[in-house]
């Protein structure tokens, strides 16, 4: 069952710090909370793909997914910042705000109609949060549309929404040890080697 | 020397190592050309060895951590360790100056423009990565003039008067507590640009020395040079509040580590414990205190006191003197500066905002990012929430959600929770890791620091974003 606003306000605020949603910053709650979900904004970094060096990717080695394949992009000084997504491009970017998930409920990353009908995707496959997850989420922004798209930081261009689970999970994200992304603050790319 | 300064020390020495590493593995994975793997697989192999050292120590430390008394031969051989490694730390630091410098953060950027607004402009003054422990400030032009190619001479900064380039140290790259020290060197910019403290220097020395006619250079070079660090650290503590002073009670920590005597007075800058204590004072007129960084000033104190101690008594009593008279002139001069800083619309740091970076400084240790803060309590919210029925109005919902806004914080204010933070888990810190197997050890403290620095870097991130969103509101 879907969290309703009024609940989801009420969590942000739990006494108990085990039951509590964490979402930081809160901006501007009332055009942030929506009946069922809370808009997320776009943080400043991106990592954009090198694709003219690597001749593919190899999940099983760290370097080439973790330093090879992506590069930073990063803010030039003194300017507004803008970063163009491109027809049929796919870049990582986080949300400004630090998510907590407390270990009772489950978290969906969903995108925002707005955005969703210029052709912006803000993930790929993987929407789930799961219990227990702490840090910014990544997004996995790909623009399906046919003309470039203008992002800036502070762009409201997901939201997420909370379920309840059938109880509290045993062991959530953050006391797994297989977990890839604790605590994640930064643009992360794929820890996949790890598995390996 | 007590448990609570050995840890103290071992553990920043720990960190020194451990920020070198992380610099050197970052060039060697991301930045790397091949023609310096040799350099850098050198370099991380002295690291290495330093690490070893550490871990062969660990009984000793051990016993350090568990506050146990340590014997006389043990506790010589953590000194020789702490001295080993500061000293191999230095050299393997300024050794990277031979490598291609890497760029200063972004979050760096927007730290200086919110600090020094609305006096900063990056065409104006530069900020650049450079030898360790030596951020200073220095001109370009003098650089220009004074570089003579054919001689093969470079020019030393140090010896440079203040301009345009401030220098940070490349270890301090990603280290936002340690950036600090740049509202200490943008004091001696805004003092080069306006000539501040040289004219309150000759007034001192008029009115209070009563000077012969012929007044020696000399005294009047040395009491300029007072007055300008005095005006450079009242500007970082204007800026920043006690925390402006911190990074050079660090910095003298870790030189401290490398000798048994206590660093000299070089007739340029009042001793370290001397421009602590004129900092304490403004503090203390403005209610203010170091009280929570007590981690720091404490062990800076203790040291030197330890140090002291053991002088022969003609050098103990010169010593003393020149902290005397250095500190009735800081304390003559501090007000006088003060005002002069004031004129530049630069934002003051006050007791509200240390209140505030006291707030913020549980959520940090909670690792959570800390640009913003709630005007409302948690109680508060709760029970506006509360009140709110399935036939409440809109316009009432939204007024009790609005309650969650969070507005922004200063980067002083975030800056000072993570000095408070750093302060009140470094000797905690250490303890952790060395709870550990041994293996654990070093990744432990890695992590961290690590987390440390980014759960900063992001609070600062938070920090631009939100100013470039029409709907933040500015903290009352």
């Amino acid at each position: 069952m879907l969290l309703s606003d009024l609940d989801l306000a009420k969590r942000l605020v739990d006494p108990d710090p085990k039951k509590r949603i964490i979402i930081t910053p809160l901006i501007d709650p009332v055009a942030q909370i929506g009946p069922s979900s809370i808009n997320l904004s776009l943080g400043v970094g991106f990592k954009v793909p090198v694709t003219s060096s690597v001749p593919f990717i190899n999940p099983d080695d760290k370097t080439s997914v973790n330093t090879q394949y992506m590069r930073d992009v990063d803010v030039p000084v003194g300017e507004e910042f803008k970063f163009f997504i491109h027809p049929g491009e796919f870049v990582l970017a986080t949300t400004l705000e630090y998510l907590r998930v407390p270990r009772d409920l489950g978290c969906r990353l969903e995108g925002r109609s707005s955005y969703g009908r210029m052709g912006l995707l803000v993930h790929v496959t993987a929407a789930f949060v799961d219990p227990g997850y702490s840090g910014r989420l990544t997004f996995e922004l790909y623009n399906a549309g046919r003309l470039p798209i203008l992002l800036k930081p502070g762009d409201r261009v997901a939201q997420a929404c909370f379920h309840n689970l059938s109880g509290d999970a045993q062991i959530p994200y953050d006391q797994r040890q297989q977990s890839k992304y604790k605590g994640s603050l930064s643009v992360e790319v794929s820890r996949i080697w790890k598995e390996k | 020397m007590s448990s609570t300064q050995l840890k103290f020390l071992l553990s920043s020495s720990a960190e020194n190592l451990i920020r070198l590493e992380s610099v050197l593995k970052r060039r060697q994975e991301f930045g790397a050309s091949p023609e310096f793997n040799a350099i850098i697989d050198g370099m991380l192999d002295w690291c290495g060895r330093y690490r070893e050292n550490y871990l062969q120590h660990t009984p000793i430390i051990s016993k350090v951590i568990a506050d146990e008394e340590v014997s006389p031969v043990e506790e010589i051989a953590l000194k020789t360790l702490l001295r080993n490694s500061i000293n191999t730390f230095f050299v393997l630091h300024d050794l990277l100056l031979f490598l291609p410098r890497e760029k200063i953060r972004k979050e760096l950027h927007f730290f200086c423009q919110e600090l020094f607004f609305p006096i900063y402009d990056p065409k104006d003054l530069s900020i650049i990565l450079t030898s360790v422990y030596n951020a200073f400030e220095y001109s370009l032009d003098e650089a220009i003039r004074s570089l003579d190619v054919f001689m093969m001479k470079v020019p030393d900064p140090r010896k440079l008067p203040f301009g345009h380039v401030m220098e940070l140290a490349i270890i301090d790259r990603d280290n936002p507590l340690s950036w600090a020290i740049l509202a200490h060197e943008f004091g001696h910019y805004l003092d080069q640009k306006n000539n501040l403290s040289k004219p309150l220097a000759d007034k001192f020395l008029q009115e209070k020395l009563k000077p012969e006619p012929n007044l020696p250079p000399d005294l009047r070079r040395i009491y300029r040079s007072l007055a300008s660090e005095a005006l450079a650290d009242l500007t970082a503590y204007y800026l920043l509040g006690p925390v402006g002073i911190l990074p050079l009670v660090n910095m003298e920590l870790n030189f401290a580590m490398a000798t048994d005597k206590p660093l000299p007075f070089d007739f340029k800058h009042p001793l370290t414990t001397t421009r602590l204590q004129v900092i304490t004072n403004a503090a203390k007129d403005d209610q203010m205190t170091l009280g929570m960084f007590g981690a720091y000033t404490q062990a800076l104190q203790d040291d030197e006191a330890a140090k002291e101690a053991k002088l022969p008594s003609d050098e103990k009593n010169v010593r003393s003197s020149i902290k005397k008279s250095t500190t009735e002139f800081a304390d003559w001069i501090r007000n006088a500066l003060l005002q002069e800083i004031e004129k530049f619309g630069l934002t003051r740091f006050s007791s509200v905002n240390l209140q505030t970076a006291n707030d913020l400084k549980k959520t940090l240790l909670d690792g959570i990012p800390i640009g913003s803060i709630r005007q409302h309590t948690r109680e508060e919210i709760a029970e506006a929430l509360s009140r709110l029925t399935t036939t409440s109005p809109p316009s009432e919902t939204q007024a009790a959600f609005a309650m969650l806004r969070e507005e922004r914080v200063r980067v002083a204010e975030v800056l000072s929770a993570g000095w408070i933070a750093a302060s009140e888990k470094k000797t905690a810190l250490l303890e952790e890791a060395f709870s550990k197997p041994d293996a654990e050890i070093f990744p432990h403290l890695e992590n961290t620091l690590e987390n440390q620095d980014e759960l900063l870097m992001k609070s600062i991130e938070i920090l631009s974003v939100m100013e470039r969103t029409p709907s933040v509101t500015e903290r009352s």
